[in-house]
């Protein structure tokens, strides 16, 4: 039984199969293609996920897409055409999903569509373990639903209520992270990092923004909001309710963009907090699933875990719509199999791996130089404690590429907590990138309750907790000292685990910096090609490249300059949208 | 809370409205209202204010070049060029103040004008400069560099405006070669856009193919107009003279082979199989009976597609015809330039392009250098062909020099009118031959043939075209054997080119290739290997070259992909779907365009392994292992003796009939079998046996099944698609691939 599932045509498409009970694989197309963000088919990562479940096109069962085009056009129709918005009016075309699924990726059998929020419902429910389950999707917007409250019970699920567009959470965020100056459906978690450090002086206003209704609804006082019509989400009296105008991109952040961040981010987890205790009383159940944009605020879900009425919550690693695709699937899974019950995920390791004599073949026909570790796990992992050790910010690729935002420990950067400068280091010279901006830690997770007020495994990052560790922690300790850690178990990724108990033995510091191996703007690495060319162009001191150590001074000369130049020439027009038709030949005339 | 709500009446409405849109003719309505122009959004604010930008007195950048202070004084400074050049003049700074009694030349236009493949050692600039310096005479000229590859006519506008911030006595713009799609891109009825689909459909409706040329042909003269009257209104403003001068292409050697649309009559079959005859007519030299043939072709196409008219020329120059070639050449050129809007093809300037810039000359009385006329009479009215141009419309140090020469006298005409300077007739004999080092015109000769591999489309051989290229390279300097080599490396190689230790020794080189010299190239590249092997065997031997590819490329006995690295033809990939726009990415598997696809197999029929010696970047260091000279990718097995077996999962394409239904698969010329397809996906299993092989490049072929008669569906059903804003098959489709594998196997043949 193999079944694919598809999410695209917004942000973050992403494709994944189900072979048997088993999720076998799941990638962004952003990934393959290094558009960040890349909305559109995931046709690279439908041939990945075909090729690593070894089947071809006409082995696929059945292929689920991650919402209702039809219904989503009704809202669109409600919402009117915004002014000036594609004059094409392409969106009127709800066939366009079934077309591209028919010609581009070339697909012939039967296909499911799911709602939205049924998408994301099912992503959190069918893979957390839980045997029963309340059910809570909050995201921008899908058909019509914005937050929707389920339960499951075995293979059963049903959504219950549902709060409908254009009464938003994931919008009310989206328009203030417009407002302070970073992009939509990126920026959002720049919000997040940025509240810590302002005060929540705006409350009242935000109140204003977003009023609670009884049980499960809340709305938006729409005088404030202009995302139906115009072309920037909020409207004048937004402005003018906190008093100023937008803040322009790139300028200084002030106290007000500060206040404003640490507002937003208290109102929505008072909001989350109170419909998360309305849940609670419509499910008799102790464990809450998660999933949609919103799930991915780990503030506010650190509160759930701390303060909600649920002993356990399972929030799906890939929230976003991203992930739909894998509630998709596995909602035409039970109905082709007749309910029959997938494994939970246990990882997200579920991208390509590389095979190390792949890697050492590039090697070889490149000019880098690089130590070789093949067969010595125990010296690499000694070779890259001492560079940790010596405060070099190491380039981690290892295993099976992450599925979600989040790098754990497969395409990662990582770095020595010890280190006082190391959050400026990794923000300006590494990741090329704001410098309020927190980063995580990994941590040992026999060791975790040592170090922060955890006392659960938080194997994904999607929880911040307070720290409390006698250690000095500046490079992973946020301002207000939380940190969103995340916990390493031997069971999926043992060298990473290695890694730390080594680097711990050495330095009596059972973490490690880890964030992302990429630079502003781009997608996280893929392939070791990725990886060499992220060498290039970010700070990192080294690069391990499964069993292989590469030093920034076993660069060539001038390969920085070269990694750069090419990739101005070749990437350029494609990820900066400039052209509308990239053509795969050089041309020049 | 918003739930349980009472649907409000425009909720409902817009429900109903979703579902008549679902419906089969609920799209269709909604878009031809679109087409009617009663459904039109509101545009934004800003555009209905219109836009208008502040005038200021503020120095300005001029392309590149950005003023800065520099001892108290204004200077025009451009970044430094990086390692792979770039699309500019090399010169860093350009002063505002002209020197004292001189004449100050600024020079436009596109990669011709910009010298491409051989900048930065030698363009066009630099031969004026040095033939009006040879003139001698008062007053001096100088002549600045502003060209740039992939220039447009919005580009060099932007740029003569700002270059009169350096006090110009004249501009010189050579230019019009890119006067195609790319200034027209949204003509194309691939753009994701409803509106513009539906204008072309409108086009191909109203004219058939000749529709879209005309409606790019007339949007090309408004703008090209446009160009002229601007440039015209601000050297008058600025006395400052001007002088076009008109490209000329390369007839005689290169060629735009297009796949047939298809034909709104429903003759496409027909004209395949004509196309199929003319082209063996053509091979046995039966110019008359091929002549014939073309007409026929013609008939069909009615002076549409540019390949018949190719054909036809080819025929009529056999026969010895000369001025009718020439004149099927230049219809090639101008059915080629917007004949479906999906091919980007070679830039060339076709004769409504040179048309508009003599009257544009004659009318705003600008000077004016006929490049096809001086062409012409150089050569004898021979066809324009390797003599003057490297490749499509690229000039060789000759074509440089005949053409700046003609500028040049047009200079002197303009500014030593006084006569104490006279040229006299043959001025152009007392003129410096273009001065460019060996090395540099062996890398441009290099250029020039992988140039010709990766975008000559002849209809018959090609590897004459790029062998002679080779040839050429390597008798301007030898030292262009170790850029070959390194090429052939770095298509070898399994990361991008800066990744390769052919790139570091490249950038290192005498004979250094560029990004323009064609290092972009994610494929193969067959033609251009097996032409590299031929040429370097025939000057010292290659063995060691073929060993390389066979160590690094050659089947193994773990699967390879074949699509899309080792597909053999460029042009295969030359279809709209692999062009990636901002909505929708390629396709998930391979379609062709042509009745036959063909692959590069690299096999190595040897008994035993091979030691590689090649450089590694590895050093060890203490207690550390360095990686050895040969990484696991370059260790190959025992593998003499053995066959190679395919797995092939591909169809016919739905829609479209076919005489038959079987695929013909062969390695170098020889039959391999018959498989049966559908039009659903289907996996097939073949062996090819070790007998068949040679060492080396194979050729496989999939030979897809002829089209049958049809009475105009096809295209009435592309036509239909876009008038509904979606993207439609112009073109027939012969085959679709989703997987072709192969791995080395041992013993007898495998099962399925």
């Amino acid at each position: 039984m193999n079944i694919i599932g598809i999410s695209a045509f917004y942000h973050e498409s992403a494709c994944c199969l189900i072979q048997d009970v088993n999720l076998v694989a799941a990638a962004a197309e952003e990934r393959f293609t290094r558009v960040k963000h890349d909305p559109r088919l995931p046709v690279e990562a439908f041939r990945f996920c075909l090729r690593q479940g070894g089947i071809d096109i006409m082995d696929i069962d059945r292929l689920a897409y991650y919402e209702l085009p039809e219904r989503k056009l009704e809202r669109q129709l409600w919402a009117g055409v915004p002014d000036g918005a594609d004059q094409d009016l392409a969106w009127l075309d709800p066939h366009q999903p079934m077309r591209a699924i028919r010609e581009r990726l070339g697909y012939e059998g039967p296909v499911d569509f799911h709602p939205h929020h049924q998408s994301h419902a099912a992503a959190a429910y069918f893979f957390s373990g839980f045997p029963h389950a309340a059910i809570l999707t909050v995201d921008g917007v899908g058909e019509w639903a914005t937050t929707s409250y389920g339960r499951g019970s075995g293979s059963a699920m049903e959504l219950m209520e549902e709060v409908r567009f254009p009464h938003s959470l994931g919008l009310l965020y989206a328009a203030v992270t417009s407002y302070l100056g970073f992009r939509v459906n990126d920026g959002e978690y720049k919000v997040m990092g940025l509240a810590p450090y302002g005060k929540p002086r705006f409350l009242k206003q935000l109140r204003e923004l977003v009023i609670s209704e009884s049980g499960g609804g809340f709305r938006l006082d729409m005088k404030y909001f202009d995302f139906l019509k115009g072309p920037r989400m909020f409207s004048p009296a937004f402005c003018d309710l906190f008093g100023a105008p937008p803040r322009a991109r790139g300028a200084k952040l002030e106290a007000l963009h500060m206040d404003l961040a640490k507002s937003l981010q208290i109102r929505l987890e008072e909001i989350i907090l109170e419909k998360v205790r309305y849940l609670a009383g419509l499910v008799d159940s102790p464990f809450l699933c998660m999933a949609g944009g919103v799930a991915l605020n780990c503030v506010a879900n650190g509160r759930i875990a701390r303060e909600g009425p649920f002993d356990k919550l399972f929030v799906q690693p890939a929230a976003g719509d991203d992930g739909g695709c894998l509630g998709a699937a596995a909602l035409s899974y039970l109905k082709e199999t007749e309910n029959q019950e997938i494994k939970p995920m246990r990882h997200v390791y579920l991208g390509p791996s590389y095979q190390t004599e792949t890697i050492a073949a590039l090697l070889a026909e490149s000019p880098i130089q690089y130590l070789d570790f093949r067969g010595k796990q125990e010296e690499l992992l000694e070779a890259v404690v001492d560079r940790l050790e010596r405060r070099k910010v190491v380039g981690w690729f290892h295993g099976r590429m992450e599925f979600g935002p989040r790098a754990l420990g497969a395409r990662s950067i990582l770095a020595n907590p010890l280190d006082p400068g190391i959050r400026d280091r990794l923000n300006h010279a590494v990741k090329k990138r704001e410098g309020f901006r927190p980063f995580a830690p990994s941590v040992l997770w026999e060791r975790a309750r040592q170090h922060f007020q955890l006392d659960h495994p938080s194997p994904y990052m999607l929880q911040t907790c307070q720290v409390h560790s006698e250690l000095d922690l500046p490079g992973i300790t946020h301002v207000d000292g939380s940190a969103r850690p995340q916990t390493v178990e031997g069971d999926h990724l043992p060298r990473f685990h290695r890694l730390l108990v080594q680097f711990h033995q050495r330095t009596g510091c059972p973490l490690l910096v880890n964030t992302s191996m990429n630079v502003r703007g781009e997608p996280m690495v893929n392939s070791p090609v990725d990886a060499l060319l992220c060498l290039g162009h970010s700070g990192m001191d080294s690069l391990v490249l499964e069993d292989f150590v590469i030093d920034r001074a076993m660069l060539p000369e001038g390969f920085e300059a070269l990694v750069e130049a090419w990739e101005l020439k070749t990437r350029q027009p494609h990820t900066q949208g400039r052209s509308a038709i990239r053509e795969n030949l050089y041309t020049f005339v | 809370m918003n739930q349980p709500q009472t649907p409000d009446t425009r909720e409902a409405l817009c429900r109903e409205l979703a579902r008549l849109l679902a419906q089969p003719d609920g799209l269709r309505v909604a878009r031809y209202m679109q087409m009617a122009g009663l459904v039109e959004p509101r545009p934004r604010a800003s555009e209905r204010a219109g836009k208008r930008a502040e005038p200021s007195g503020e120095a300005k950048p001029i392309s590149i070049w950005i003023p800065r202070e520099v001892d108290g004084k204004t200077v025009f400074v451009r970044p430094d060029p990086g390692p792979f050049g770039d699309h500019y003049a090399t010169r860093r700074v350009l002063d505002p103040q002209k020197p004292e009694g001189t004449r100050r030349i600024c020079f436009f236009g596109e990669s011709v004008a910009a010298g491409y493949l051989y900048a930065p050692h030698l363009t066009p600039a630099m031969v004026l400069q040095d033939q009006l310096a040879s003139l001698g005479g008062n007053p001096a000229f100088e002549v600045l560099d502003l060209a740039r590859t992939n220039e447009t006519m919005d580009g060099v506008l932007q740029t003569a405006e700002a270059s009169l911030q350096l006090q110009p006595d004249a501009w010189v713009f050579f230019m019009g070669n890119n006067w195609d799609l790319l200034e027209n891109p949204g003509l194309s009825p691939w753009l994701p856009s409803v509106k513009r689909r539906q204008r072309y459909a409108r086009a191909l409706r109203e004219e058939g193919w000749f529709g879209p040329m005309e409606m790019a042909a007339w949007q090309l003269f408004e703008k090209a107009g446009k160009l002229l009257a601007e440039i015209e209104r601000l050297a008058s403003a600025a006395s400052v003279q001007v002088i076009l001068v008109i490209p000329e292409v390369n007839l005689a050697d290169w060629e735009n082979r297009q796949p047939i649309g298809w034909l709104s009559k429903g003759s496409t079959a027909r004209w395949r199989r004509l196309y199929e005859e003319a082209r063996d007519l053509l091979a046995g030299s039966q110019w008359r009976k091929a002549l014939e043939t073309a007409r026929q072709m013609m008939r069909l196409d009615e002076g549409a597609h540019p390949t018949t008219h190719r054909m036809m020329a080819l025929a009529w120059l056999g026969l010895g015809k000369k001025k009718e070639g020439r004149e099927a050449c230049r219809a090639e050129v101008d059915a080629s330039h917007y004949a479906t809007m999906g091919f980007l093809g070679s830039p060339r300037a076709c004769s409504m392009v040179q048309a508009l810039q003599r009257r544009g000359a004659r009318f705003h009385g600008f000077g004016l250098v006929d490049l096809p006329e001086i062409f012409a009479e150089a050569h004898d009215f021979q066809l324009p062909g390797r003599e003057l141009f490297l490749d499509y419309c690229h000039l060789t140090p000759r074509g440089m020099k005949l053409a700046m020469a003609e500028v040049a006298g047009e200079l002197f005409h303009r500014f030593c009118k006084q006569g104490h300077i006279q040229l006299g007739e043959n001025f152009q004999a007392r003129l410096p031959e273009p001065a460019v080092s060996a090395e540099a015109d062996a890398a441009a000769k290099l250029g020039a043939a992988i140039h010709s591999a990766h975008r000559h489309l002849p209809v018959t051989e090609k590897s004459e075209l790029i062998e002679y290229w080779c040839r050429e390279a390597l008798r301007a300097s030898p030292k262009i054997a170790d850029a070959m080599a390194a090429v052939l490396e770095a298509r070898c190689a399994a990361s991008p080119v800066p990744l390769t230790n052919a790139w570091q020794r490249n950038h290192r080189a005498t004979c250094r290739l560029l990004l323009q010299h064609g290092w972009h190239w994610d494929f193969l590249d067959a033609d251009l290997l097996c032409a590299l092997f031929k040429v370097l065997e025939e000057a010292n031997g290659h063995g060691k070259l073929e060993n390389m590819l066979i160590a690094r490329r050659a089947v193994g006995s773990e699967a390879i992909e074949l699509l899309p690295f080792y597909l053999w033809e460029p042009l295969e990939r030359l279809y709209p779907e692999v062009m990636a726009t901002t909505d929708l990415n390629g396709r998930a598997y391979h379609r062709s365009l042509w009745p036959e696809t063909a692959f590069a197999l690299i096999h190595d029929r040897s008994d035993r392994g091979q030691a590689i010696n090649e450089p590694n970047g590895a050093r060890p260091s203490s207690g550390e292992r360095a990686g050895g000279p040969m990484g696991p990718g370059h260790q190959r097995e025992d593998d003499g003796g053995q066959a190679i077996d395919l797995e092939l999962v591909c169809r016919l394409p739905q829609d479209v009939a076919f005489v038959a239904s079987h695929l013909t698969l062969a390695v170098n010329g020889a039959r391999l079998g018959e498989v049966a397809l559908s039009s659903r996906w289907t996996k097939f299993r073949v062996l090819i046996e070790k007998k068949l092989l040679k060492r080396g490049i194979n050729r496989l072929t999939l030979g897809w099944p002829s089209l049958a008669e049809e009475e105009g569906a096809n295209w009435e059903r592309a036509v239909r698609r876009l008038e509904q804003g979606m993207e439609a098959d112009l073109f027939p489709v012969f085959g679709e691939i989703y997987r072709l594998t192969a791995r080395k196997v041992k013993g007898p043949s495998p099962p399925g």
